[in-house]
């Protein structure tokens, strides 16, 4: 028999020991004593009297808050939705990268990673009510500069002097000019870098809007299309109110993964799994901040295709063509460095990468590009060894090889969008 | 993509869509037995009822989407408990100037009227009882709600960023704060 058999325990090792926290060995020498010892039993007892009376007061309170001012929304359909998505699908597997790369000890980068990605994964626990107001109407009578804004109702506000009336706008359909000066006031706000803003005509009006933008952006994106005719803003929100703000996300600071059941031989190239690790959050911010470029090229190239890029005036043809090179110029030093990082640890490719694909406008060439260059976002975490689903398993032999080649091929693709870019 | 004969990617395309029908039906279990108990947990931390309800729906979506990227999640309430925590707490520490929601306001409204019948000294224990949880200091508040939810010490150190130890100690002097409570 030892001290705490022969002892009372304190206060706390009885409710560690009521709460099945104490180690076997402590909690046997408790149990012991405390079969022995009415004094402890009784505060055993005393305890548990304790516990019952908050028990009860958590049920008392559960009684007394208010339901949840919405019947629950059904997740299945939520589900399916995140499942569906691609964009989401792409975010899933890219946010668990990280949490592979660097558990529990990064949580930080994780949360930020979560916080700007939990945007897509939001619900509304009403349908979205869409706010509509117009930038500028073009009027029949100049209108002061404060009032070209229109209310969310859509009614122009009243100016002192003047029928206080809703001002029809008579202005002419929407062309293509002025869907591409809407694109680039956004563009020149970063709001087509992975935003959820999208620009369409709809007969006379630009119709820009979409679902969770930040309030901060939308009024940037309000102020910035003000000299714009006939654009309508739509934006989304969550009835919900200031919870709307997508949350952050502190709580990303998941257990730590387990190592791989199959070491990857990268490993050993780059000098140890700490080297590796380093070695592929690089590469994904990399490849991230390429795919956002890549996204928003092939965005512009289906928004105006060659057709629609003939019906404008040289100088907007110019625009459109500086909005792609810029977008080229970020991609193209990305794709320089995923190259340089990788290339020491691939063998260098002894055959050309395929069938060389020609394209006739930038256009086509930023298709081609987006093909490619998905190719490396979905070779490059299995050669690092962090894609989740399969990182139990051996990649196969030829990996390297398969990468080397969409890296190829992703440089020729970036070569003959430049050249195509070119004024 | 990896190269796979088509056979191949028909079964697992099948077994995909099997697994995530599977999970789906797992995680809506889980969110129609807890949701009640986060979205009165999410109350506790100063979220308005519509706050509250928004982030308990967006807790088990990212339980669904860690479950699908193959996170291992032992016991799922610690984890949707640490979650809803953090989550309730960034959502507050967003709106700091306003007023953070009470539910005891609601609570002692209502305890004032509720049970009629209860004998009148059993009613002022019970409020005693009350109102000592109310006075209890954040930290160790915080440790009994979630030890009340099903915590483990591990779980709810977690949660709030403490060590298990600092929990038991919590809880120590929550409770001596309720027996002192108890015996006025």
């Amino acid at each position: 028999m030892n001290s705490l058999e022969l002892r009372h325990p304190e206060s706390d090792l009885l409710l560690q020991f009521m709460d099945g926290e104490l180690p076997q060995h402590q909690a046997r020498q408790v149990r012991r004593h405390v079969e022995a010892c009415w004094q402890c039993r009784a505060e055993l007892d005393e305890l548990q009297k304790l516990v019952a009376g908050c028990v009860r007061y958590r049920e008392d309170r559960a009684e007394a808050v208010p339901p949840p001012p919405q019947t629950w929304t059904d997740l299945s359909r939520e589900f399916n939705r995140l499942d569906d998505s691609p964009a989401a699908a792409s975010l899933f597997r890219r946010t668990a990268f990280r949490w592979v790369l660097l558990g529990a000890g990064a949580a930080s980068l994780v949360a930020a990673t979560l916080a700007l990605r939990v945007i897509d994964f939001r619900i509304g626990t009403q349908p979205a009510k869409p706010q509509e107001m117009r930038p500028a109407a073009r009027t029949s009578q100049p209108a002061s500069p404060a009032s070209t804004i229109a209310r969310p109702d859509g009614v122009l506000p009243s100016v002192p002097g003047r029928a206080s009336a809703p001002v029809k706008a008579a202005a002419p359909p929407a062309g293509v000019a002025e869907e591409l000066r809407a694109v680039a006031a956004l563009h020149r706000l970063g709001a087509d870098l992975g935003e959820p803003v999208e620009v369409a005509r709809n007969g006379k009006y630009i119709v820009v809007g979409g679902a969770g933008v930040a309030p901060e952006l939308q009024r940037q994106i309000r102020d910035a299309l003000l000299s714009e005719p006939n654009v309508l803003l739509r934006f989304s929100e969550s009835a919900a109110g200031p919870a709307a703000q997508p949350p952050q996300a502190r709580d990303a600071a998941p257990l730590k993964s387990a190592a791989p059941a199959v070491p990857n031989p990268l490993e050993a190239q780059v000098g140890g799994r700490a080297q590796l690790e380093k070695l592929s959050t690089l590469l994904l911010d990399h490849d991230e901040a390429a795919m956002t470029r890549v996204y928003a090229l092939r965005r512009l190239a289906e928004q105006f295709p060659p057709e629609a890029e003939r019906q404008l005036s040289p100088e907007d043809q110019r625009l459109l063509k500086d909005m792609g090179r810029q977008h080229w110029d970020a991609l193209a030093r990305e794709a320089m460095a995923i190259d340089s990082l990788t290339s020491p640890l691939l063998a260098p490719l002894v055959a050309p990468p395929g069938a060389i694909r020609l394209a006739t406008s930038w256009q086509a060439a930023a298709q081609n590009l987006f093909g490619s260059a998905r190719q490396v976002e979905a070779l490059l975490p299995a050669w690092l060894g962090v894609t989740v689903t399969d990182r139990d398993r051996p990649a196969p032999d030829d990996l390297p090889r398969q990468l080397s080649t969409a890296l190829a091929q992703l440089q020729l693709d970036v070569q003959q969008c430049e050249r195509l870019l070119k004024p | 993509m990896l190269p796979l004969s088509i056979g191949e990617e028909l079964v697992g395309s099948w077994r995909k869509t099997r697994a995530t029908a599977k999970l789906q039906e797992r995680v809506t279990r889980l969110f129609e037995e807890a949701r009640d108990d986060v979205y009165r947990y999410l109350l506790t931390l100063g979220l308005h009822p519509p706050q509250a309800q928004e982030a308990t729906q967006e807790v088990f979506l990212r339980l669904y989407s860690a479950l699908r990227k193959g996170e291992e999640i032992r016991t799922p309430r610690g984890w949707i408990f640490r979650v809803a925590h953090n989550l309730g707490v960034d959502i507050r520490a967003r709106q700091d100037a306003e007023l953070p929601y009470d539910p005891e306001l609601d609570f002692r409204h209502a305890g004032q009227l509720a049970n009629p019948e209860q004998q009148l000294a059993e009613r002022e224990s019970t409020l005693r009882f009350h109102r000592a949880v109310e006075g209890l200091s954040e930290q160790q508040r915080r440790c009994l709600f979630l030890r009340l939810e099903g915590l483990r010490y591990a779980e709810i150190a977690a949660a709030l960023g403490i060590s298990p130890s600092a929990v038991g100690e919590f809880l120590r002097r929550a409770i001596e704060r309720l027996r002192r409570a108890r015996h006025e």
